[in-house]
């Protein structure tokens, strides 16, 4: 491949700072950075659990399991690069260092695409874990014209929620650390607890396994993809180990402690759940329930049900609410991130004069996610949920497909920046005359989530439209806003990587990565030199 | 000696209850039904339990050395 780089002008040429390298304070913690990833990926599975089994039937356990094993793998390449390049913009900057301008911007859109849907689905889920208490606000619906059953209350409530998040995040409410920490603890200690007492008492090996074989009777390839592909959705997130990297002190000591304990907790959650679901009740039991099915599950495990159901519904509205508030902070620190690379106009990044708050980011993109709740409850009571978790897939397999290419490319072309974390299972090779670990496993993690993004393509109607059209109309805002300001569109602009990544190390106080990569830049020019040198008496030679 | 918090403890017991659990969804799902992915799960309950053992010992042990 080559490198499309424009030389541009001194004055659009010039250095173009890291995100938020000089805004945010790293203050937080091992337990923090855990706590953080795990309020953001752990709540995935509240609102994911019941679609999946809905769409999978009796074949939700091996569903879960297809798309987990792909999700440890994105995990580890999020983990390896969040610890090599500890910047907030994930994702979308990995790409941009991996793969350029264009394909960074591809996975911007992307990713802004799930979290203007994570405000969407998170709300509409934890609505309909309140309206556990309220089954009739749930049921109440009407007819607008060729569209039946829209649960019209169901839909208010997710639309005053989010009014309440626009309203608290243009206030300046932030995420506290703290208030994730507690609830990020109080959830796991619940799941564990629903997990050990639904398996001690409950769970019967018979009932899953004649539930198995019904599905293996009645086998749907379809049916199955489709499933196995809204399975991701409860596993996305992991833009928040890098968020995490952001702000985290020696990140490359933290991270991938943190993010591995991370992708395996939530991976062991969705496996038992699904387990333990279909081990005690029906999957047809399922069916209805997409907006509370763990409160649903948890009321019928003896002994704690009574008590442990209204309270993991409780629970569930609470940290899915959360949730969707950390799309509404993610979609600012993106656009922003997006904004300082010349994707997007700084015009997104206009703070409040009072509350010092990124209003117009806030209001537009948490706007999207109001229109999307009103689109998708349009398609009947029990298929918004349903048509939210087909976007959310798309976006998150474009991104995270990206990104693994991103990984592989990055180990060609920046050798020199440490990685603290390296996936596993590398194969050495030699590249003009320098020693490249090829990461096996990144290979086979492309292939793994360009299948499920297939298997996206493929089965979901709405996603395979309304996905790509977001992309392209965010591209044709890029292609305006890049032309209006005589930059390039597809090649890239000239940065200073060396200078920002030096700016990085140093800010994430990793003195010693920091001298290893001086090192390895030097020793980069002593070669080039050694070599211009060599070709100058070659080419005195000839002449 | 090193002093454990609280939060050391919840860990150990939660690691250990999740090597026991998967040792009895294994041993269940191999009397009952022989169902193989009944038994994947409880192999990889084992699994996680003693990946958390491992890792928390072995921060002990790196705890130990630098006290």
């Amino acid at each position: 491949m080559t490198d499309k780089t424009e030389h541009i002008s001194a004055e659009k040429a010039q250095h173009v700072p890291v995100p938020g390298a000089a805004g945010l304070r790293r203050d937080v913690t091992v337990w923090g950075s855990y706590m953080w990833g795990y309020a953001d990926v752990g709540a995935d599975i509240y609102a994911a659990l019941g679609l999946v089994i809905a769409a999978t039937q009796g074949g939700a356990v091996a569903a879960f399991a297809l798309a987990g094993i792909v999700y440890i793998m994105i995990g580890l390449a999020y983990t390896e690069l969040a610890a090599a390049y500890p910047v907030a913009g994930g994702g979308q900057y990995f790409s941009l260092r991996g793969l350029g301008d264009f394909w960074g911007f591809v996975c911007g859109s992307a990713l802004l695409l799930d979290y203007t849907i994570d405000i969407a689905l998170f709300t509409v889920a934890s609505a309909g874990y309140i309206n556990f208490f309220f089954p009739v606000l749930k049921t109440t619906t009407v007819d607008f014209g060729p569209f039946r059953n829209v649960a019209i209350v169901w839909c208010i409530e997710a639309i005053i929620m989010t009014l309440i998040l626009i309203w608290l995040n243009m206030r300046g409410m932030r995420e506290s650390s703290l208030v994730n920490e507690i609830l990020g603890a109080i959830d796991i200690i619940s799941e564990s607890g629903i997990i050990i007492f639904g398996f001690i008492f409950a769970w019967q090996p018979d009932l899953l396994a004649s539930q198995w074989q019904w599905q293996v009777a009645h086998w749907d390839w379809r049916q199955f993809m489709y499933g196995s592909s809204l399975a991701i959705i409860s596993f996305v997130g992991l833009e928040s180990i890098s968020q995490a990297a952001q702000e985290t002190r020696r990140p490359a000591t933290i991270v991938p402690r943190t993010s591995i304990a991370l992708i395996f907790t939530v991976f062991i959650f969705a496996i038992s759940f699904s387990t333990l679901s279909l081990g005690i009740l029906p999957w047809k039991e399922f069916v209805g329930h997409e907006g509370d099915p763990i409160a649903m599950l948890v009321n019928r495990v003896p002994y704690i049900g009574m008590v442990a159901g209204p309270f993991t519904a409780l629970l569930g509205a609470t940290i899915l609410f959360i949730s969707a508030n950390s799309g509404v902070m993610s979609a600012s620190r993106l656009t922003f991130s997006m904004s300082q690379f010349h994707f997007i106009s700084p015009w997104f990044d206009k703070v409040h004069p009072k509350y010092r708050t990124p209003v117009r980011t806030i209001a537009i993109f948490s706007s999207i996610g109001i229109v999307q709740i009103a689109l998708a409850f349009l398609f009947g009571q029990d298929a918004a949920m349903e048509i939210l978790g087909n976007m959310y897939a798309f976006g998150a397999t474009l991104g995270y497909s990206l990104v693994f290419v991103a990984l592989i490319r990055l180990r060609f072309r920046d050798p020199y920046t440490p990685r603290p974390y390296k996936m596993p299972l590398n194969l050495r090779i030699r590249y003009h005359g320098r020693e490249i670990d090829l990461p096996i496993l990144g290979f086979i993690g492309t292939a793994g989530v360009l299948f499920v993004f297939a298997e996206v393509v493929i089965t979901h109607d709405i996603g395979r439209i309304a996905g790509p059209t977001w992309v392209i109309l965010c591209f044709l805002y890029y292609a305006w806003y890049r032309k209006s300001k005589q930059l390039p569109i597809i090649k890239n602009i000239k940065r200073d990587w060396e200078a920002d990544q030096k700016a990085v190390l140093l800010s994430a106080e990793e003195f010693e990565l920091l001298e290893h990569y001086k090192l390895a830049l030097a020793e980069r020019d002593r070669l080039l030199k050694k070599q211009a040198g060599h070709d100058a008496k070659e080419n005195g030679r000839k002449f | 000696m090193l002093k454990l918090s609280k939060r050391n403890y919840f860990e150990i017991a939660t690691s250990f209850l999740f090597f026991v659990l998967g040792l009895v969804i294994f041993i269940r799902s191999l009397r009952e039904t022989g169902f193989i992915l009944g038994m994947g799960v409880g192999v990889a309950f084992v699994a996680y339990g003693v990946f958390r053992l491992r890792y928390i010992w072995r921060f002990f042990i790196s705890r130990g050395q630098k006290s």
